[in-house]
């Protein structure tokens, strides 16, 4: 089978994007494309627009799109709602979700077993390997520490389709061995199985640390400065050459891969 | 049912969600306008008989029960009331040791145009009896003015249990709606009353009554109420706790989608004796703007009395229901998910016929936010 169709095995392109948030902007001409079934790192300093992407990506609010496009799956989803996107296969791992007074995480995943019939028979065994039960009946995010925030989304992540998962800073303030039961679980959002004919599940992941690469496979990076991206390449070269000289240097070798 | 009282569709459906079963009852009453049904099955320790039957026929029914609890001179409607020829309501009796299952139902509907509407009923609880009444009251009227005005006076024996869940759907903007209830509960004896109103009438007063009077007696108040636009609604309650260990919770939870909610709760300390009143309201944002007011209270003349109050006002924030959506929640669901967590599912403790309402509740609001929203 040819796999010139580019449409059949893209997850996730970019082109182009400026978006501005309450006037200003914060992305100015991103170019993005995540083949079906490939795991991309986002790196770049605080404030250089990587969670302004993701929540763009997701379609949260306030976030507007004055040039490009995004398309999923081949699809425009500029017109889509948050929840239909969520539906479709987008899903966000907030770092610092809210807390949803009167809603607990039992609830919410049974509403999700409502929506999403083919992974709910899943929900049980990833309630377990993402140790979420004791906080199954708390109100969503109430109380928990942040190696507890990052479990809960990605359990909840589990408990829908995610074709595309956007994970914010998945490996902040976590300790080294959650790291590990982290790692296991985005491993389990990439499982092939849970992909459709046309696609593989892939993901788009920030990180500060780089941790987590050392437990993923991971196909691309791509460098954030300023709103754009500057460059991308192999994740542990640019990592390496991000500690020996900053973010800024990848401003010099714009357009140079590594 | 051997009679068919039911005059259309309409009116059916409208009792229906005021609790109104053909199945799973001890006991069925009716009444329309000034008329009254009664249908009983063959449970024993339960009686019922018209308030006029209970003056003439029960020996010191007027000396022991009619308008003792609440006075007759409290107000111009108690006293209007007082000198009627021919009241309408009812006498429930449980009579001393009898458990009922089954829930006993009280459906009240009103729909003749510009008459008002009295209804006073004495229920009376004896020592060791315990029941469960579900009442409704529903108006349809297409227009004008009109009122409904109820009386009620309950006497629990010792060691009962009387759990008591009311139910309002006023379908029609401008009935007057004006409750005086009036409790005493002796020792050992459990008082639980839940208010429900989903379409609120023009106007509406409940500020009912509950005297602990027994040792270890306990009340239990509490309220959900949505408040729409041209509404204006007084929602309160007080306890009095005289005997030792008694203990009074008074818990309103309401939804103001416009027009004015005023949440009140007075509770008060005579003996050891514990006390908890919590207002708590939410406003949604809707074209209509709406106000809350809460006022919970509290007073003690005893040292041993331990009685606390909060009150808190709230509104649905976008931010939560955004993170929501993007679980794939839809934004309506959502906004209903958050609503019912603030009602609080858990302490209503509803049949589950009725917990159907108290969704409705939240649905309806979550509806009138999003439009907004949209």
């Amino acid at each position: 089978m040819s796999n010139t169709n580019d449409k059949d095995h893209s997850l996730l392109k970019i082109t182009g994007l400026h978006v501005e948030y309450e006037g200003v902007e914060l992305l100015n001409n991103v170019n993005l494309h995540i083949p079906s079934g490939e795991v991309h790192v986002l790196l770049g300093a605080n404030g250089s627009g990587k969670t302004t992407l993701l929540m763009t990506i997701m379609g949260f609010s306030g976030y507007e799109i004055t040039k490009g496009n995004i398309l999923y799956k081949g699809q425009d989803i500029s017109s889509w709602s948050v929840d239909k996107r969520a539906r479709e296969g987008i899903s966000l791992a907030l770092q610092r979700p809210p807390t949803v007074d009167g809603v607990s995480l039992q609830k919410l995943v049974d509403r999700l077993k409502e929506n999403f019939p083919d992974t709910a028979c899943m929900n049980e065994t990833s309630a377990k390997k993402a140790d979420v039960e004791r906080f199954l009946n708390r109100f969503l995010n109430d109380g928990l520490s942040g190696g507890e925030i990052r479990r809960s989304e990605l359990f909840q992540l589990l408990c829908m389709k995610s074709h595309l998962s956007l994970l914010d800073e998945i490996d902040s303030g976590v300790d080294l061995q959650a790291i590990k039961m982290i790692a296991a679980l985005i491993e389990d959002l990439l499982d092939p199985a849970r992909g459709d004919h046309k696609v593989n599940p892939g993901a788009l992941l920030i990180t500060h640390s780089g941790a987590i690469i050392n437990y993923l496979r991971i196909d691309m990076a791509h460098v954030m400065v300023n709103g754009t991206i500057v460059c991308s390449g192999e994740s542990r070269k640019l990592l390496e050459s991000i500690s020996l000289y900053g973010y800024e240097r990848c401003m010099d070798c714009k357009g140079e891969k590594y | 049912m051997n009679f068919n009282i039911f005059k259309n569709k309409e009116m059916a459906k409208d009792l229906e969600r005021t609790g109104y079963s053909e199945k799973d009852r001890s006991a069925k009453s009716f009444i329309i306008n000034s008329s009254t049904y009664i249908s009983q099955t063959s449970q024993t320790g339960l009686e019922i008989m018209t308030i006029s039957d209970a003056i003439k026929n029960v020996p010191d029914f007027l000396d022991r029960y009619y308008f003792r609890n609440v006075r007759f001179d409290q107000d111009e409607i108690t006293s209007r009331m007082a000198g009627m020829n021919n009241p309408v309501g009812l006498f429930i009796h449980v009579l001393e040791g009898a458990r009922i299952v089954l829930p006993c139902q009280l459906s009240v509907y009103m729909d003749e145009l510009k008459k008002d509407q009295y209804v006073h009923s004495v229920i009376v609880v004896e020592d060791d009896a315990s029941v469960q009444l579900i009442s409704g009251c529903a108006g349809n009227i297409a227009s004008g003015k009109s009122a409904h005005y109820s009386v009620e006076e309950i006497y629990i024996g010792n060691n009962c249990q009387f759990t008591q869940i009311m139910l309002h759907n006023w379908q029609s903007p401008d009935i007057e709606v004006s409750m005086h209830s009036a409790t005493v509960v002796e020792k050992n004896s459990t008082y639980v009353n839940t208010y429900i109103s989903l379409h609120p009438p023009k106007s509406l007063n409940s500020r009912p009554t509950v005297s602990l009077n027994g040792h270890n007696s306990s009340a239990i108040l509490k309220s959900v109420v949505l408040c729409k636009d041209h509404s204006n609604l007084d929602i309160g309650g007080e306890v009095v706790l005289r005997g030792a260990d008694s203990n009074a919770q008074l818990l309103h939870r309401g939804i103001c989608a416009g027009g004015s909610l005023l949440q009140g709760g007075m509770v008060r300390g005579y003996n050891r004796c514990k006390g908890h009143v919590d207002c708590a309201g939410m406003i949604l944002d809707t074209d209509h703007g709406g106000e809350i007011e809460s006022v919970p209270g509290i007073s003690a003349v005893n040292s041993e009395a331990q009685l606390s109050h909060e009150a808190s006002i709230g509104r649905i924030a976008p931010q939560q229901v955004e993170y929501l959506m993007s679980r794939s929640v839809d934004e309506q669901t959502a906004i209903s998910l958050m609503i019912g967590g603030f009602i609080g599912d858990d302490i209503m403790n509803l049949p589950f016929s009725l917990k159907k309402e108290v969704d409705s509740i939240a649905s309806i609001a979550g509806h009138q936010e999003q439009t907004k929203r949209s």
